[in-house]
């Protein structure tokens, strides 16, 4: 169970929560996956994925830039991608 | 529990647990949307707001919550929208959740109904909105708003909600309040709910128009190659059974008898009965139904099994609703979402 505390101090309450410790394989673009994708959620958001094939990932990225507004540009979106093809990908 | 994802929590409460009538608040699904949720509030200094087209803006406290309202109770299932989503085949992206993303609780709050009418709404209001104090790491990030048609909001059932099972909402679970939308998915559900909006027109915002968008079809179904061109947002929790027990991988003994053991849910119509089949589908066989806790409670059914050879069996369960409705053979849509297709157990008897 990971770790996290809760404390109520009279009318005030406070959580601590675990800290992030997923790791991942060397590859080129981990840099940018790694800055980029981890500012608005930790990368279990991605290591609790399946394999996905390269279009799905495409999708992901490009939804994370359109929708949720990531502050990505094509460039390095593309480095993502290719990232997530390298260590989590099937045909 | 299971730790799904850490920033923002996502955790899953194990299979064995939902033996249980009521889901204990420790083991209690988590999902929150956004990054930077509450973790440290002082209630003293908390309010709710009530902003928009209503006579008079409210700022409430907590104790005003619990001393201007009377209370109200209700047993309901909370469950994720994306619950099941591992299941789907091919697999979709999003939040890999096994069964667990779902939970039965008695919610006790204030009616939503009851704080509108203090506010008082005015005449042209057609929607309300619902936002809690979480945010996004970056300003662009869009807010986690939810919204209700008017009638929907000031129908008596929809609860801000200050305790659960009998305590205050603990915090991975939205303290100190939560919104509570009895047969609706828990996307609705929204967790430190401190903002409620009367509008005069309809809301528009990324978590309604964008995010959590479901076919245009009753069975909301679609195909990977032939994806729905109109989407309509998801709401009213889908007809569907699982197995609590056995579960996958588990044993059983040949000629002792074995409680099969399960749930059925749906939006709060009436489970008329659950079938289960033995043999892959090709025969059925309808299981005993525990009493009812409540019409948004889930339903607990089980049967006793004595496998009279030892083998490999391929459970399925099947419920039937007082509408009529009943679960397809198959189902997938590209979110994951709303699973109603029936369930399989493979089971091991020797």
């Amino acid at each position: 169970m990971p770790p996290n505390t809760f404390t109520i101090n009279g009318s005030v309450r406070e959580m601590n929560i675990w800290p992030e410790n997923t790791t991942f394989p060397e590859h080129e673009g981990k840099a940018e996956f790694v800055s980029y994708c981890g500012i608005c959620h930790s990368l279990k958001y991605i290591s609790s994925q399946p394999d996905f094939p390269r279009k799905t990932w495409d999708a992901e990225v490009h939804k994370m830039i359109a929708k949720y507004n990531a502050p990505i540009d094509s460039v390095t979106g593309k480095k993502i991608v290719d990232y997530l093809v390298a260590i989590k990908s099937k045909p | 529990m299971y730790l799904l994802t850490d920033r923002p929590p996502q955790l899953e409460t194990p299979l064995n647990i939902l033996r249980q009538d009521i889901t204990p608040n420790e083991y209690f699904f988590v999902r929150w949307h956004l990054s930077q949720i509450v973790t440290k509030i002082d209630i003293d200094t908390f309010r709710l707001y009530i902003n928009g087209d209503v006579d008079k803006q409210l700022t409430l406290s907590m104790n005003d919550l619990k001393t201007k309202f009377a209370p109200d109770s209700v047993i309901a299932l909370a469950i994720c929208s994306g619950n099941s989503r591992s299941t789907f085949s091919p697999k979709v992206p999003g939040s890999q959740w096994g069964n667990g993303a779902m939970g039965n609780a008695k919610w006790k709050g204030v009616r939503l109904k009851d704080i509108l009418a203090m506010a008082g709404v005015k005449n042209g209001a057609i929607n309300v909105s619902f936002q809690g104090m979480d945010k996004g790491a970056l300003p662009g990030v869009p807010n986690f708003v939810k919204s209700l048609e008017l009638s929907h909001a000031m129908d008596g059932e929809v609860l801000v909600a200050y305790e659960m099972n009998g305590e205050p909402i603990p915090m991975l679970n939205g303290y100190p309040l939560k919104l509570v939308v009895p047969g609706w998915y828990a996307t609705y559900w929204v967790g430190s709910l401190n903002t409620v909006n009367v509008l005069a027109d309809t809301f528009h915002g990324f978590w309604m128009d964008k995010a959590y968008q479901v076919a245009k079809n009753p069975a909301l179904n679609e195909s990977p190659d032939s994806l729905s061109k109109s989407t309509v947002p998801l709401t009213n929790i889908n007809l569907h059974s699982i197995f609590v027990e056995p579960e996958p991988g588990d044993t059983v003994t040949v000629n002792k008898p074995r409680l099969v053991e399960g749930l059925a849910f749906n939006d709060g119509a009436r489970i008329q009965k659950v079938e289960v089949s033995f043999d892959n589908g090709k025969t059925w066989m309808e299981t005993k139904l525990n009493p009812e806790l409540g019409k948004y409670s889930w339903r607990r059914w089980k049967c006793d099994w004595t496998p009279k050879t030892a083998g490999r069996y391929h459970l399925c369960v099947k419920a039937t609703d007082e509408k009529g409705r009943t679960q397809p053979d198959k189902q997938w849509n590209r979110s994951g979402y709303a699973r109603d297709f029936i369930e399989h157990l493979d089971v091991t008897v020797n």
